[in-house]
C-alpha cells in the first residue's frame, strides 16, 4: 500500500508507512487532527475521520506532540511589528512605530515578528514605503538636476531635460510593481541562500517578513537628501541580519553571509580576495615574526 | 528527499501561483528592458580587474536568447542559461498545474535541511562555470 502523507498547521509532516502511523497513533505523535492523504484521494482529510477506515485505530482527538519531526516550524507567535494591528492603531501611527521599532530595536523587534499572517500585510507595507521612498528621492534628484545639471544621473545625463523629467516620472510610476517583484526574488535568493549555509530553520514567509520589514523601514533614511541612501542601504543589511538571526533563530555568521554571497557572487568577489589577502598578510607576518607595530600616537 | 505529487494541503500557500506570478512578471520586465535598450548595469569586478564576475554574461545571452540565438546564450554563461531554462520549464509546469487546477510536485525531505553534498555539489558547479568564465575571457573557449 502506498505512505500516508501526514500535514500539520498547513506544512508537510512527510509520508509515512501504515506501521509508522500506527506506532505515531499509539504514542501520540499524530492526532486525529492532523491531516492525512493517500493516493488516489482527491482531497486531504482529518486522520480522525481516515483511521479508521484504513484499519487503523482511532488517533486521540488533542494534540500531544511526543516528537516533533519539524522542532523548528511553528513556534511562539509574536506581537510585532505594530503595522500588522494597523487597524486599530491607525495608518500612520503603524508605520512610525514599525519604522522606530525595526531601526531602533530590531533584535526585539524580529525576535517579538509574528511569523505566520501571510505575506500580504509586508508586502504592503514593503511596497507602499519603498514606493513613496523612491518619488523622494526622484524628487530630490529632480530639484537637484533643476539647479545644477551635473546631478543628472549618469545613464541620463546626456538626454535632455525634458526626456530626464520623463524618464523620472515614468520610474516612479513602474516603481511599485517593480518593488513587488524585487521583494520575492530577493527575499527568495537570501533564503536559498541561508538554506545554504543550514541557517533557515523558518519557512521562507520569515525571511521574506525580515527583508520587508527591514528594508522598507530603512528606505524611510532616504529622506535624508544625498547620503540618505547609502545610510539607508547600511542601516537596512543591519536590520537584515539582526532580524534573519532572531527569526530563523540562526547564527549572526549566517545571516550575514546569506545577504553577502549574491552581491559577492555577483561583482564583490574583489572584496572577498582582498580580504583573504589581508589574512594571508597577516598570517606570513606571523611566520616572519609577526606584522611590524604602528607608532602608537600620543 | 524524494519527490511526491498530492494536492494543496488546505491553508498552505500556493507556490506555484505565487512563483509563477513572481517570474512571470520579472521575465516580462526583463525582456521590456533589454527590448528598450534601456540601460544595463556594467560589472565592477570587470572593469576594474579585467577578470568576469560569476554572473557576467547574463545580459549578453538574454540578448542571444531574445534572437533565438540558444548555442550562443549558452557560450555566454553555461550556469546561468541553464538556471534561466530552469525557470522556463517551472513557468510552463506552473502555468498547467494552476489553470488545471492539478496536484502539486513536492519534494518529501529526510530533514529540513539541505544535504551537505548538495551543498559541495553547488559550489562547485558555480566555481566550475566561474573558471569556465575567466578562461573564455582568455580567448581558451569559443566567444559566442
Amino acid at each position: 500500500m502506498a505512505n500516508i502523507h501526514i500535514a500539520r498547521h498547513q506544512q508537510s509532516l512527510g509520508s509515512f508507512s501504515e506501521e509508522e502511523i500506527r506506532e505515531g497513533i499509539r504514542t501520540g505523535r499524530f492526532s486525529a487532527d492532523d491531516l492525512s492523504w493517500r493516493e488516489g484521494m482527491p482531497a486531504w482529510k482529518p486522520l480522525g475521520e481516515m483511521a479508521p477506515q484504513w484499519g487503523l485505530e482511532n488517533p486521540p482527538p488533542s494534540l500531544e506532540v511526543v516528537v516533533d519531526p519539524l522542532p523548528a516550524s511553528k513556534t511562539s507567535d509574536g506581537n510585532e511589528p505594530a503595522w500588522e494591528d494597523r487597524e486599530r492603531l491607525g495608518l500612520f501611527p503603524a508605520i512610525l512605530k514599525t519604522v522606530e521599532a525595526v531601526l531602533m530595536r530590531p533584535s526585539q523587534t524580529f525576535a517579538a515578528m509574528k511569523q505566520t499572517g501571510g505575506l500580504a500585510h509586508p508586502l504592503l507595507y514593503f511596497v507602499l514605503l519603498s514606493s513613496t521612498m523612491f518619488a523622494v528621492s526622484a524628487i530630490y534628484q529632480m530639484a537637484a538636476t533643476t539647479l545644477n545639471p551635473v546631478f543628472a544621473p549618469p545613464q541620463l545625463s546626456h538626454t535632455s531635460k525634458t526626456s530626464f523629467f520623463v524618464a523620472m516620472i515614468g520610474s516612479i510610476l513602474v516603481s511599485p510593481a517593480l518593488y513587488v517583484v524585487s521583494s520575492f526574488i530577493s527575499s527568495g535568493i537570501t533564503h536559498l541562500c541561508l538554506k545554504l549555509l543550514g541557517g533557515a530553520h523558518k519557512p521562507f514567509e520569515t525571511t521574506f517578513r525580515v527583508i520587508c520589514y527591514a528594508q522598507a523601514s530603512a528606505s524611510v533614511l532616504n529622506l535624508l537628501p544625498l547620503c540618505g541612501s547609502l545610510i539607508g542601504l547600511i542601516w537596512g543589511a543591519y536590520c537584515i541580519i539582526i532580524g534573519l538571526k532572531e527569526a530563523h533563530g540562526t547564527e549572526g555568521w549566517r545571516a550575514t553571509v546569506a545577504i553577502t554571497l549574491p552581491g559577492l557572487l555577483c561583482c564583490g568577489l574583489f572584496l572577498l580576495a582582498a580580504a583573504a589577502a589581508g589574512v594571508g598578510i597577516a598570517e606570513l607576518g606571523k611566520g616572519f615574526g609577526g606584522m611590524p607595530q604602528l607608532p602608537k600616537f600620543p | 528527499m524524494r519527490p511526491c505529487i498530492r494536492p494543496l494541503i488546505p491553508g498552505e500557500p500556493d507556490n506555484e501561483l505565487l512563483w509563477g506570478s513572481v517570474l512571470a512578471a520579472g521575465s516580462l520586465i526583463a525582456v521590456t528592458w533589454l527590448s528598450l535598450g534601456l540601460p544595463t548595469p556594467l560589472c565592477p569586478l570587470h572593469s576594474l580587474t579585467g577578470i568576469p564576475c560569476p554572473t557576467c554574461g547574463i545580459t549578453r545571452g538574454l540578448g542571444c536568447l531574445l534572437h533565438g540565438n540558444i548555442a550562443a546564450a549558452f557560450l555566454f554563461n553555461p550556469l546561468c542559461m541553464a538556471i534561466l531554462f530552469a525557470v522556463l520549464l517551472y513557468l510552463l509546469y506552473a502555468t498547467i498545474v494552476v489553470i488545471g487546477g492539478f496536484p502539486r510536485l513536492r519534494w518529501i525531505p529526510s530533514s529540513t535541511h539541505i544535504p551537505g553534498l548538495l551543498r559541495i555539489a553547488v559550489v562547485l558547479l558555480f566555481a566550475a562555470n566561474w573558471i569556465y568564465l575567466i578562461l573564455r575571457e582568455r580567448n581558451l573557449f569559443p566567444s559566442g
